[in-house]
């Protein structure tokens, strides 16, 4: 353990929203040592803002701030999120649309039941084996309520967060500089290496060179100091996640909020509308293989009803992450470390959970220097990549869409080792949470239900032979009891807008 | 295959005597099968209390009985719990089960392997168990909106029951003869043939013995045999008080006194004890004093009346002779510190009617059914020998009697040796008799923890949060449910309108 800290001047470079969770951060846990922390941000570079859509590990990262949601929340423009709502990625009508929850304590109430019909649907029998009405969240979505827990219906709820990125980075940057952070605006020119290759000091525009024994790299995709300094070699995950493109726009609000994103597979990719208080954000993912980008905004445009002068915009995506996040004295955090597609809205988790593995290594070095646990930090880091795009690319792998030679090629290419096992281990019918948790993949982000909401969810289910009748009656799941539970559960649950409200005069 | 009953004979016309006739009658119609019920009433009938599971609302709604409206004509209270004072150092609560529960479960077996395991917590297990919560509160078992089920039973008054049942029964094709038995004749194959009554012959395919101790019929079956049911200290006299009383708590609770044990029973307008003593260790005159300083301790004041009677553990050895089957306390009676007297007399029941149905041999059914009977009244009578025996207290020579868990029954041998070896304990619960996590409860509710060092656990802080944790849930659940007396007074506001 650390009884003072190896670094005494940390350098942020980039003022995105990164840039400012880690000098939160860093500000927040490192408070009682001698540390300056410095920000440089450049205003001939601007953000991405990435992620709008949050997971539940947000909230866990705003307490450990000790920044109630009362106060951040309205600030950003935030929105209670339940999970996800995905549309049209499969082609049999019973299967239209499912849910992926955040899931809560009273989920584990009839889980038993869920993986019961699981089984029972692999051996054919026509069960309920949807997920969406087993949930909790997919009920409270569906009414557009609030998944915080009322006093007298105490039970944990899991959720997470939708807010205006630029928003929270403003926001975040106001509590950095009273947390004594301090900013600089200047661009980079230079970037300057010591004799073991390790970042010595950057030097701005104005010819400034500013030192520092540590450096954090929140420079976006130009991933300044990992990428093109210390180049650190690149995994692509291009070959198993098609899509390198996106158009966005924003649109009004509805009358009232949605508390899910929803996210609809359309004919190259997929798009998503992300509830804000103030308006939606929209976006359609897509692959420039299959769609330039000019029919790409067309068919969005068509998608969302918009009128030819509604003006999009464009992004490019390098889908993949650095061998290592952390090199020499230079952590990356953001973009300049990784990006996987925002399908399950994972780019703000890798970045907290960045900082706070970062600061966890550190304090619990065993050398002087802080570096200890810098091989685990890289080792964990990449296994997070790794599973998390084993589950973006199941969503892809499990679509039975036929419409588009893009859907197809989705689904036709060699998944790692570790999802083949899983995709057996489903197809056979057998415990797909045992193998979860001997790949060590439940650690992750995705615990098991997740990974069967997905795969239930898509209906990826062999053909029925059996009717429920043919079932002996123990056996039988009695769906009108879980109904009642869920409905009856989600009665306690604050409307979405009420809550907003609330948090808004509090 | 046994035949369907055609003709029913029932001797008692006590409660167990009605609820054999209304429990068959609602499964038998009358075309088919006629009932017929003997006995008088007994005159001066001691006040007493019943512990009445679902099973009894259910066959009164059956006859047209709301729960509200029967239960203000039985002076019905509502039942989550049972708690146990002055057993070991701390009380401790046997509660019913409920959903919520579940969720919380796996916490508390942990913490409760952990414990046995010397490690020091600050563990009560009451803090697990959501009923128990809701009593302490005195909370009803009613709530919008709530979909956890909790499990409740009632507190009834065996009189104003009587009252109603024999309503019941007059109006449902139920003949009854206000008669005594006088002698019974049976067949070559030892089957009753038929029974006389002052003048009556009754004839009958099956005959209910609901004599209670007097085992008029079954006592005078073929093979009849009577066993005792092993208990380390005999009580052999119950001492009843009934007091006025103005609140009503939603549990039963059960002191240790220093000659036995007092079963207080909350109805809506009175307050039951019930004492159950060793005329070996206490002579009656003290046993009352005891008695009325207990209840002098409690706050009440009014006595409204008081019994003494002789009580004795028992069992027949076999409940279903040919064709008569003993029920209710004909059968059996166990010295419990929890009353399953309803109980058992409602699982007989059932069991005959799913005996009657079954497509197997006669003689095969008869044994299966003697065996499933007899196995509830062992379970039951093992829980409460295991609290006797395992007490900490030894402020008497009642109680200093040595305590050697070899005097266990078999069940409580068993589920000892699992508690103390740190096992998850394993046993085969009878449904509607206490469950696994009533044994729990009682483990360590007696305080059945590794003494001397204990080993300071490296989570304890965390262990004490997610404890603070659940309560603070279990509390939050709590503000769902309607106070027991509002409901009460509810209940008795709406009797009122359809009276007037």
């Amino acid at each position: 353990m650390q009884t003072s800290l190896p670094f005494k001047k940390i350098i942020i470079i980039g003022g995105g929203t990164a840039g400012w969770i880690s000098a939160c951060y860093l500000a927040k846990m490192w408070q009682d040592y001698d540390l300056e922390i410095k920000i440089i941000e450049s205003d001939a570079i601007g953000t991405i803002g990435v992620g709008e859509g949050t997971t539940p590990s947000i909230k866990g990262f705003f307490e450990q701030l000790g920044i109630e949601a009362k106060e951040w929340m309205p600030a950003c423009n935030a929105t209670y999120k339940t999970g996800i709502r995905f549309v049209n990625w499969s082609s049999d009508p019973n299967y239209k649309s499912y849910f992926h929850p955040f899931y809560s304590q009273l989920d584990e109430y009839f889980q038993h039941e869920f993986f019961q019909n699981i089984q029972l649907k692999h051996r054919g029998f026509d069960v309920h084996a949807h997920p969406d009405q087993y949930l909790l969240a997919s009920e409270l979505a569906q009414q557009r309520k609030a998944p915080i827990e009322p006093e007298h219906y105490p039970f944990d709820m899991a959720y997470a967060y939708h807010f205006d990125a630029t928003l929270l980075a403003q926001f975040l940057k106001k509590k950095a500089l009273q947390w004594n952070v301090t900013h600089q605006v200047a661009t980079i020119n230079e970037v300057k290496q010591k004799d073991d290759g390790s970042i010595a000091s950057v030097v701005t525009e104005s010819g400034e060179t500013i030192e520092a024994d540590f450096f954090v790299d929140c420079s976006g995709f130009r991933s300044l100091l990992l990428g093109k300094t210390l180049k650190v070699p690149y995994n692509s995950f291009a070959d198993s996640l098609l899509n390198d493109s996106a158009v966005t726009i924003v649109t009004e609000r509805e009358d009232t909020t949605p508390s899910m994103t929803l996210s609809t597979a359309l004919s190259c990719g997929w798009a998503w509308r992300i509830p804000l208080t103030n308006r939606f954000g929209n976006g359609y993912v897509f692959s420039s293989r299959f769609q330039s980008p000019q029919d790409a905004e067309e068919e969005f445009r068509r998608h969302l009803a918009l009128p030819e002068s509604a003006q999009f915009n464009h992004l490019k995506m390098r889908v993949g992450h650095f061998a290592k996040g952390w090199e020499k004295n230079v952590l990356a955090v953001g973009l300049s470390q990784g990006f996987i597609e925002p399908l399950e809205a994972t780019a703000l988790h890798f970045a907290t959970q960045s900082v706070v593995d970062f600061v966890s290594a550190v304090d619990n070095s065993t050398d002087q220097a802080g570096y200890s646990n810098q091989t685990a930090y890289n080792n964990k880091l990449s296994d997070r990549f790794s599973c998390v795009r084993d589950y973006i690319e199941l969503h892809y792998l499990a679509n039975s869409r036929h419409d588009t030679p893009y859907w197809k090629a989705a689904r036709s290419h060699t998944p790692s080792r570790r999802l083949q096992r899983i995709l057996t281990t489903w197809h056979q019918g057998k415990s797909v949470p045992r193998v979860l948790d001997e790949e060590a993949v439940s650690l992750q982000l995705f615990g098991h239900e997740s990974w069967l909401c997905l795969l239930a969810g898509k209906g990826v289910f062999p053909e029925s032979e059996h009717t429920i009748d043919a079932l002996p009656t123990a056996m039988r799941i009695d769906m009108q009891k879980i109904k009642h539970f869920v409905e009856t559960s989600a009665k306690h649950y604050p409307l979405h807008d009420d809550a907003l409200a609330a948090l808004k005069q509090s | 295959m046994l035949p369907i009953p055609q003709n029913i004979t029932i001797v008692g016309l006590n409660v167990h005597g009605l609820l054999t006739a209304l429990l068959l009658r609602k499964t038998y119609k009358p075309a088919v099968t006629g009932i017929t019920l003997v006995g008088l009433k007994e005159e001066d009938s001691p006040p007493k209390a019943y512990i009445a599971g679902k099973t009894l609302n259910t066959l009164l709604e059956h006859f047209g009985y709301s729960e509200a409206n029967w239960m203000r004509q039985t002076q019905a209270t509502f039942k989550l719990s049972n708690r146990y004072v002055g057993f070991s150092e701390q009380e401790f609560s046997v509660a019913n089960a409920s959903e919520v529960d579940i969720l919380h479960q796996p916490l508390m077996l942990e913490l409760s392997k952990l414990k046995r395991q010397a490690y020091q917590l600050d563990l009560s297990l009451d803090d697990f168990f959501f009923a128990a919560a809701l009593a302490k509160r005195n909370l009803s078992p009613k709530a919008q909106d709530f979909p956890f089920e909790t499990d409740y039973q009632y507190q009834v008054d065996a009189n104003c029951l009587f009252t109603l049942l024999q309503k019941i029964a007059a109006e449902h094709s139920i003949t009854t003869l206000p008669s005594t038995l006088e002698t019974l004749q049976l067949d070559q194959h030892g089957t009753l043939k038929h029974i006389e009554c002052e003048d009556q012959i009754l004839s009958g395919d099956y005959f209910f013995d609901c004599t209670q101790s007097a085992q008029l019929l079954i006592g005078n079956m073929p093979d009849f045999r009577q066993e005792t049911l092993p208990e380390v200290r005999i009580n052999d006299r119950v001492l009843t008080y009934t007091l006025a009383a103005e609140c009503c708590a939603s549990e039963v609770v059960t002191t240790a006194l220093d000659c036995g044990f007092v079963l207080q029973y909350t109805l809506q307008d009175a307050v039951h004890f019930q004492y159950h003593y060793s005329s070996k260790f206490i002579q009656d005159p003290q046993a009352v004093q005891l008695l009325e300083r207990h209840i002098s301790q409690q706050g009440y004041k009014k006595v409204l009346q008081r019994h003494l009677s002789a009580s004795q553990a028992y069992l027949v050895s076999q409940p279903w002779i040919h064709n008569c089957l003993a029920v209710g306390p004909a059968c059996g009676l166990t010295q419990g510190s929890e009353d399953h007297e309803l109980s058992h007399t409602f699982a007989m029941l059932e069991q005959f009617v799913s005996s009657i149905q079954s497509p197997d041999d006669a003689k095969d059914v008869i044994k299966n059914y003697n065996h499933r009977i007899k196995s509830r009244f062992v379970y039951a009578h093992s829980y409460h020998s295991t609290l006797q025996l395992l007490n900490s207290r030894r402020n008497s020579p009642y109680w200093q009697t040595p305590q050697d868990a070899n005097a266990l029954t078999p069940i409580g041998r068993s589920l000892f040796s699992q508690w103390l070896s740190g096992e998850d304990l394993s046993v085969e619960p009878v449904l509607d008799i206490n469950g696994l996590t009533a044994w729990y409860a009682l483990f360590s509710g007696l305080g059945h923890y590794p003494t001397g060092e204990l080993k300071p656990h490296p989570k304890s802080r965390a262990i004490q949060d997610n404890i603070q944790d659940m309560c603070r849930k279990l509390a939050g659940c709590c503000l769902n449910f309607q106070t027991h007396d509002s409901l009460i007074a509810e209940g008795k506001h709406h009797a009122n309108i359809t009276a007037v």
